[in-house]
């Protein structure tokens, strides 16, 4: 087996292309296959150690190697490694976890080079995790900030929270001339890891906030102990342990936002939250995604009946897109307006109950004559029979079915979320000045999604307009080759050009 | 994700019926309490018997007996320990439905082996009559059987029982002994001895078979794995026997040792050495009165206060108040034993006469004395180890203590008469050493061993990788 040639760029991933599909899955993929002149290794991160994934995706020809690690669960094999910690190093990993405390992420440096310079070099994953020099260290961790809690989540949080650490400071990361991870967390920890040894520039792109995300997913979380005061109270606060894991992904963060060369994200809105998060603001840029808008301009209008007025949902069944929301802003506006109808396109079997809800739902206000489910469809199908899309999600990083809906011509209604805010009015002045082309409203009001739709459908003048700023949006920013050519760019100018 | 260790949630099982790593104290004190009670049985019936049957029919019967305690408990030393553990194992995962399986197969095989090798030896020893081979063999497989139904009765909890068994089962040796043997010499002699064996375990089996009754579903069980993963207590069990041996075969092979009947040998090392093995019986019961009763309790706190949300700080307590407690434990164990064992040294002189022994005799039971009050403590250390589940350290121990009693016996034998019965000791007393330097590690580095000893996911194993397992 001959080595695969040196990549260009390699992509460090977690949890996504190719083994998982879905809107960061296709942006990576639709990136690739579109910078055929650059080869790409891609290094993912998955879950659970010791499965075997199938790609869900077709690799393109200029992906030339592929490594799979799993972070969490499964037992280290005993074995030395190249030499046990060395007690000068203890004290670099102490004054590391201390400067942490203050926020400080700097000394990855100093920590790499001490313990663990280069793949494979010092102490083995099952030194770190079962050894005598590991055990010194969290006990004096316990010690100084924890000696209150329950020693054994303690050192089992310990235990969950660095394998995966461990596993990737050993990991066989490809060769690359740049590092492109797409997501902070672990992915930035391979990322700015391979910065500090090989000394290779690191760019990261960010779609959602990643730190926010594991924030909410912990919030919830039943499997993290929570100390009670007494039996039967409830905790206060979200207790210890979960703090220390939402820490935990914040430091990850401000890890790799501090080693990345460039950050990317897809709007405004979260470039801000990364400067808040600790990006240093002249690193920050904003990329957005990109649709190829040619086949949904074309697509034809088919007209309404008579009085007739169509709503369109376009989107997962799910609770975070509040479905029962948009439900319910449809029975205000039908007792306005009675040639009011709704359709809700997408798929329901991600949370077959929720929809069971929302059907009820429809039911129970008398609309469900008005509201139809058509399952999973093709969207084509969708645009040219609706007058006006909604939204009313209570998350959202920058919605594809608004770029969709745009270059089809329909005007928006969405809440306040995510990118759509930017995406219906613009985000620079000269962005801006393209006009509105949807309405916003705030989260989880039916009344006032209800009168912005009702606004839109009386005034038929005001849809052709934001119809034509919608279209005309697209095309200046959100169109698939200038988010191609925007990352040719980024890539050409960080490890220079390359010629196929 | 839960966080408790799958081994640490073991120690922890609220007490229904055997503990886990208990079961090795249990699993000693077994196997010592049949030991001596065949070695009094031995003694009484030479007592007794100077007058019916000539000495040379009784020192016949006599080694053959001795010869087939002190090889079947070797033979069957390397098999205890795994079969108790592993049924420790089994039964903390519930699954009752295994014991069928492994009792049966357990003693299966140790009564086929045991025929096969009794079968071979009696073979080719010379110098005995057929009668004689006969009963040979067949209270060999009777012994070693005894050896491994002990491991299941001590799962059972039924020890009335047990001691009942052998009491009258010893007693039914004794006077079928007694009467054959008048009649019929040597080969009366250990005729009726086995008949009394025999009865042992022919109750001994109805009792076991009467809690199996019990199992509706037999499940398979791989006893192999046991021997797989458990290779130190292999060695533990096996070097253990060997060592308690080691000193008499050497008198027995040694220019010391007078052939009794063909491959036979005794030894003037023998009578005083069975004495002192008995001088330790109130040890034993002391340190399974003590074990049990504070420093079990003190154990359980320490690993509940480990898996139940304890600071570390309630952890290192929990260590010290259980630390404290073995102390004491042993500290017991000498203030009740030592006197004993002094006064029998003083007495000493007073018992060789009434027991007919010799000068040099008398020198050796005065070292074996304080060998065998060293010899408990050393079992006493390889038992707290295994209550750690630190079982290399155990087999260390019994590797010590055996090439202790080997080396130290064989250059007393070299040094001459007057350095008899001085290996015995020392190397007691260097498996002592060692097992409290590796009991003071070990307690040094409890907490350590608690929580990172864990392993990371259940170890793949038919145990715990059972559906059970998962519960």
């Amino acid at each position: 087996m001959s080595a695969p040639p040196p990549a260009d760029v390699c992509l460090i991933l977690e949890g996504t292309y190719p083994y998982v599909t879905g809107g960061v899955s296709a942006w990576i993929h639709q990136l690739v296959n579109a910078l055929p002149e650059l080869r790409f290794a891609i290094f993912h991160i998955s879950a659970t150690s010791g499965e075997t994934h199938e790609p869900r995706y077709t690799l393109p020809p200029n992906v030339v190697s592929l490594v799979d690690v799993g972070i969490h669960g499964g037992d280290e094999p005993s074995g030395k490694g190249h030499h046990a910690m060395d007690p000068a190093s203890w004290e670099t990993i102490w004054r590391y976890h201390e400067e942490l405390k203050d926020g400080r992420v700097d000394g990855l440096g100093d920590l790499l080079r001490d313990i663990s310079p280069h793949q494979g070099a010092g102490p083995s994953v099952h030194d770190y995790i079962y050894g005598k020099p590991s055990w010194e260290i969290v006990r004096r961790l316990y010690d100084s900030r924890a000696s209150h809690i329950s020693f054994l989540d303690y050192f089992w949080t310990w235990r969950f929270t660095h394998l995966p650490m461990f596993r990737l400071l050993h990991a066989p990361v490809p060769e690359a001339a740049l590092y492109h991870t797409v997501s902070t967390g672990w992915a930035g920890l391979v990322a700015a890891t391979q910065r500090v040894r090989r000394d290779r520039p690191m760019l990261l792109t960010e779609h959602g906030i990643y730190s926010r995300e594991r924030r909410m997913e912990i919030d919830q979380a039943e499997w993290i102990y929570v100390q009670r005061q007494a039996p039967m109270t409830l905790p206060a606060g979200p207790g210890f342990f979960k703090e220390l894991w939402t820490r935990l992904f914040e430091h990850l963060s401000r890890l790799t936002y501090a080693h990345a060369d460039r950050i990317v994200t897809i709007f405004e809105g979260n470039r801000q939250a990364q400067i808040r998060d600790g990006a240093d603001p002249a690193k920050t840029l904003v990329v957005p995604n990109g649709i190829n808008m040619e086949p949904l301009a074309a697509l034809p209008r088919l007209a309404a009946a008579a009085g007739e007025f169509r709503i369109g949902f376009v989107g997962r069944v799910v609770p975070i897109k509040d479905v029962k929301t948009f439900i319910r802003a449809v029975r205000i506006v039908s007792a306005a307006l009675p040639g009011a109808r709704a359709i809700i396109a997408g798929p329901g079997d991600e949370d077959p109950r929720y929809l069971d809800e929302c059907r009820v739902l429809a039911a129970t206000l008398g609309v469900a004559e008005r509201v139809e489910f058509t399952g999973r469809v093709d969207v084509k199908q969708i645009y040219p029979r609706i007058d006006v899309l909604v939204l009313t999600s209570i998350s959202e990083g920058l919605p594809l079915v608004i770029l969709e809906a745009a270059a089809a011509g329909i005007p928006v209604v969405s809440t306040d979320v995510g990118a759509c805010r930017e995406l219906l009015e613009g985000s620079q002045p000269a962005d801006r000045a393209l006009g509105a082309s949807g309405l916003v409203t705030g989260l989880a009001d039916p009344g006032a999604t209800a009168q912005a739709i009702l606004s839109l459908a009386r005034d038929p003048g005001m849809r052709e307009e934001m119809g034509r700023a919608a279209r005309n949006r697209v095309r200046a920013h959100y169109q698939e080759s200038d988010l191609v050519r925007r990352y040719r760019e980024i890539y050409t100018d960080m490890i220079g050009p390359r010629e196929r | 994700m839960a966080g408790i260790g799958f081994r640490l949630k073991r120690l922890i099982v609220e007490d229904t019926g055997t503990g886990w790593l208990r079961a090795h104290l249990y699993g000693a004190v077994l196997a010592a309490g049949p030991w001596l009670l065949s070695i009094g049985t031995l003694g009484t019936l030479a007592l007794l018997s100077r007058d019916l049957i000539g000495d040379a029919a009784h020192a016949r019967f006599q080694v053959i007996v001795v010869y087939t305690y002190t090889f079947s408990l070797i033979t069957t030393g390397a098999a205890h320990m795994v079969v108790t553990r592993q049924l420790a194992d089994e039964l903390y995962v519930g699954r009752i439905g295994t014991l069928v399986v492994s009792y049966r197969l357990t003693v299966g095989v140790t009564a086929l082996a045991h025929l096969a090798l009794g079968a071979l030896f009696y073979a080719l020893a010379p110098g005995l009559e057929p009668a004689l081979r006969v009963f040979g063999v067949m209270l060999l497989v009777v012994v070693s059987c005894i050896w491994m139904v002990m491991i299941y009765l001590g799962a059972a909890q039924d020890y009335a029982s047990v001691v009942a068994a052998f009491f009258a089962g010893s007693l039914v040796s004794l006077l079928a002994a007694l009467a054959l043997g008048r009649g019929l010499g040597t080969t009366g002699y250990l005729g009726g001895f086995l008949l009394g064996q025999a009865g042992i375990l022919f109750v001994l089996c109805a009792r076991v078979e009467r809690e199996l009754a019990a199992v509706r579903i037999p499940e398979a069980v791989n006893l192999t794995h046991a021997f797989v993963r458990y290779p130190e207590l292999i060695a533990a069990g096996l070097l253990y026997n060997a060592a308690i041996a080691v000193d008499r075969i050497a008198f027995w092979i040694a220019p010391t040792g007078r052939p009794i009947a063909g491959w036979f040998h005794a030894s003037l090392y023998d009578a005083p050495i069975f004495l002192c093995y008995l001088s330790v019986v109130p040890s034993l019961a002391i340190f399974l009165v003590s074990v049990e009763t504070d420093f079990y309790d003190r154990y359980r706190e320490y690993y509940g206060v480990a898996t139940k949300h304890g600071t570390l700080q309630q952890v290192l307590e929990a260590k010290r108040a259980m630390t404290a407690c073995l102390r004491d434990s042993l500290r017991r164990l000498l203030v009740a034993q030592a006197p004993l064992t002094l006064l029998l040294m003083a007495l000493a002189p007073w018992i060789a006469a009434g027991l007919g022994l010799d000068g040099l005799q008398l020198g050796i039971l005065r070292c074996g004395l304080v060998g065998a009050l060293l010899h408990v403590l050393c079992l006493f250390g390889g038992i707290v180890l295994l209550y750690f589940d630190r079982r290399r350290a155990a087999a260390e121990v019994a590797g010590v203590f055996l090439a202790g009693n080997a080396v130290f016996t064989v250059i007393t034998l070299l040094v001459g008469p007057r350095s008899y019965g001085l290996g015995y000791p020392l190397a007691a007393l260097l498996g002592c050493v060692w097992a409290y330097h590796r009991i003071e590690q070990t307690l040094d580095d409890l907490e350590y061993l608690t929580f990172a000893g864990q392993p990371m996911a259940p170890e793949a194993s038919p145990v715990e990788s059972s559906p059970t397992a998962s519960a």
